[in-house]
């Protein structure tokens, strides 16, 4: 009935309302951006369990007696190659296009002028450097499993997702079997719960792109339109890629990939790509014949581990702000930014915030994270979607090649119907 | 017994009591010496220092000396009923403090401030401005040196300050591990950290915040580091043996109950001098 709703005419009207709002009418933009708030605190809400029991379920049935096969050497051969060649994108588009080269003074006094306000509002005891090592692996383990989901999608719910689905494989007996049971029709309220979130979905992302875009100076956008451009370039170029594999491994048109991924790619506007969990898994199930077991497992995880659009971005970023501070690439340079990024884009999970592992990167190459980071966020809201978009694309490839062909024996995840 | 002591105590100090107006009034001047020589000249000589430093003390669009400095100062010598002199001789910060202990000077008023030594040989008005301590690093090169952008007490990089201002003291009790420089010029200081020959310049906020208002540009390469703790009270500046003027500067500052920092200053200069010259009916 209300089908209409998630269709991509009336999504895209409701950002583009949301845009324009943002831009033309700011107070009105930001007596809206708390709806845009609420909706997204509205999928998010559904985001902890939905992650958890996707996984406990993928890795209970894989460890289970009837366990189905997942490619494990299509897994470990391609999750490395992905993040390398995102990686590799990002610095090829930011050669390519420069976007970071030959700023003219004018444009450079607006971007000192937004570096030193930033700073000033963000107060100088800020820093925005890496994680230690071994305080990522402490926080890693939670001491309180409760406290942990309380704190939102994090690696130690991950972890604790790992640890409790391989023992509930492992468990051979009746009681067992029923945990999996319930965490299966966990799963499938919260899929119910969130398709009919889904419904508000051109609502909610008018209100958070018109917080968005009243928030930003329209100037910035001017002067970094060859960054958000080189990121719009190599986003395309990374999409028809993976959507490419997709289509010669499932064998598919193009067109129905794109019409049975629609509501996934709609909520990676959203700028969340754990809320896109329910919709691809539903997809792959359902649409590609994927089966529920490995799609449960690699794709959540991917989405946690596998950032390609993170790391995508981060190689970019560094380029461009090598080129801001005319600090030549050369080969030893380019190493560092395409494994660091690398490591950034898996580390994201750390707990520290998105952009503050740009820091990871930047710091090898003793440029200024505090501006990258201070730069990076004043585009959020052209660049977040298109780096959750590369990710969730990325990771549904990934799910389609490390899971296609497997034979699996087990009962399919049964789906509901919105 | 008792009330012959109190009796012969009281006498001495009503003695006493009529014998102190007496040496004045014997000179026919009814005033301190150090009040009694700027009454009898009308005129307040003031030292500055040499350069400008907007909104504090600047010549105009008309050539005339301006300022919040100057309005205070003005203030003073109307309420005073004398004159004012300006010398902006003092080609260094401790120039202007070497007039005051000469005695070639009344007063010194140049957002100068406290220090140790400083304390040693002249006396301080109350504050009449508040500002941080802050200085203005060079990314770049604090990163090569220091791997971080950060900046803290242990910091052993090139330090540039100010020669002959209160920060060469400040730079040396605080930074033990710097390098110090110390620069004649500030324009010459902003340029060395610009290229990094410095790695950092320590000054006023108002100063460090004034380098990136008026180019802006720098923000990329430059940032401000405020020391939250290390505050530095602006002060007027008399001669140790000037006791009474400075009852009279302090009276005249606290009534003018002025509420000014360096934020104030930096957000809205020409409101803040609006502010001193209504309160001081500087012209």
């Amino acid at each position: 009935m209300l089908y209409w709703m998630t269709h991509p005419l009336v999504v895209f009207s409701g950002i583009g309302l949301g845009v324009f709002i943002g831009m033309h009418d700011p107070a009105l933009g930001l007596i809206l951006a708390p709806f845009g708030d609420i909706y997204l605190a509205l999928l998010e809400m559904c985001v902890v369990p939905i992650l958890m029991a996707a996984i406990i379920s993928g890795l209970g049935r894989l460890l289970g007696p009837k366990a189905p096969k997942i490619h494990l050497y299509r897994l470990l051969f391609f999750f490395p190659l992905g993040l390398a060649l995102a990686s590799a994108i990002g610095i090829g588009t930011g050669l390519w296009m420069q976007p970071g080269q030959d700023i003219k003074s004018l444009d450079r006094s607006v971007l000192g002028r937004l570096v030193t306000q930033g700073e000033e509002s963000r107060g100088d005891t800020e820093k925005a450097s890496g994680g230690h090592l071994v305080q990522v692996l402490k926080d890693m383990v939670p001491r309180n499993v409760v406290a942990a989901m309380s704190r939102g999608p994090n690696l130690s719910i991950l972890m604790f997702s790992i640890l409790f689905g391989a023992a509930l494989g492992l468990s051979r007996t009746t009681g067992a079997e029923a945990v999996l049971l319930f965490m299966e029709g966990l799963y499938q309220v919260f899929l119910k719960l969130i398709f009919w979130v889904l419904y508000g979905l051109p609502f909610g992302l008018m209100g958070l792109y018109a917080g968005q875009f009243s928030r930003s100076d329209p100037q910035i956008f001017f002067v970094l339109k060859d960054f958000i451009a080189a990121c719009a370039l190599g986003t395309g170029l990374l999409l028809t890629l993976y959507l490419g594999i997709v289509r010669s491994v499932s064998g598919v048109s193009l067109a129905f990939i794109l019409k049975s991924l629609r509501k996934t790619l709609m909520l990676a506007m959203t700028s969340s790509a754990f809320a896109t969990i329910p919709t691809a898994l539903r997809a792959m199930q359902e649409k590609l014949h994927i089966p529920a077991d490995g799609s449960g497992l690699v794709y959540p995880l991917g989405i946690n581990l596998n950032r390609h659009g993170s790391v995508f971005q981060f190689a970019l970023a560094s380029v461009f702000m090598a080129q801001l501070y005319g600090l030549p690439l050369d080969g030893e340079r380019l190493v560092v930014i395409w494994v660091g990024s690398m490591i950034a884009g898996m580390a994201a999970l750390s707990g520290l915030p998105g952009m503050g592992l740009l820091a990871v990167v930047l710091g090898f190459l003793g440029l200024p994270s505090n501006v990258a980071i201070i730069l990076m966020t004043t585009i959020d809201g052209f660049i977040v979607p298109m780096v959750v978009l590369v990710t969730v694309v990325a990771n549904f490839t990934l799910t389609v090649l490390v899971c296609k062909d497997s034979t699996s024996d087990s009962q399919p995840q049964p789906s509901p119907v919105p | 017994m008792e009330v012959m002591f109190g009796r012969r105590f009281f006498s001495l100090l009503f003695v006493v009591w009529l014998m102190v107006p007496g040496f004045s009034a014997a000179d026919g001047t009814p005033y301190p010496p150090d009040i009694e020589k700027i009454m009898q000249e009308k005129i307040l000589r003031v030292a500055m220092y040499h350069d400008d430093s907007p909104p504090f003390y600047f010549n105009n669009a008309q050539g005339q000396m301006d300022g919040i400095d100057v309005c205070l100062i003005w203030g003073l010598a109307k309420r005073m009923g004398v004159e004012v002199e300006f010398n902006r001789e003092g080609k260094s910060f401790e120039e202007v403090i070497d007039r005051l202990t000469r005695h070639q000077a009344d007063v010194a008023i140049a957002k100068l401030s406290k220090t140790f030594f400083r304390s040693m040989r002249v006396r301080f008005s109350v504050p009449y401005l508040h500002l941080h301590q802050a200085l203005l690093v060079n990314r770049l090169t604090l990163i090569r040196q220091h791997g971080s952008e950060e900046l803290s007490d242990d910091f052993s990089g090139r330090l540039a300050v100010l020669a002959g201002s209160s920060y060469v003291e400040k730079a040396n009790s605080r930074f033990n591990r710097a390098d110090i420089v110390a620069m004649d010029d500030w324009n010459e200081m902003v340029a060395a950290v610009i290229d990094g020959s410095v790695a950092a310049i320590f000054r006023d906020e108002v100063m460090i915040g004034q380098v990136l208002r008026e180019r802006p540009q720098t923000g990329l390469s430059l940032k401000k580091v405020i020391l939250p703790e290390a505050n530095d009270s602006i002060v007027v500046v008399l001669p140790w043996d000037s006791g009474q003027l400075l009852e009279t500067v302090n009276f005249y500052l606290q009534s003018l109950n002025l509420d000014i920092n360096g934020d104030k200053i930096l957000k809205d200069p020409d409101g803040v001098l609006k502010m001193v010259r209504e309160k001081t009916k500087c012209p």
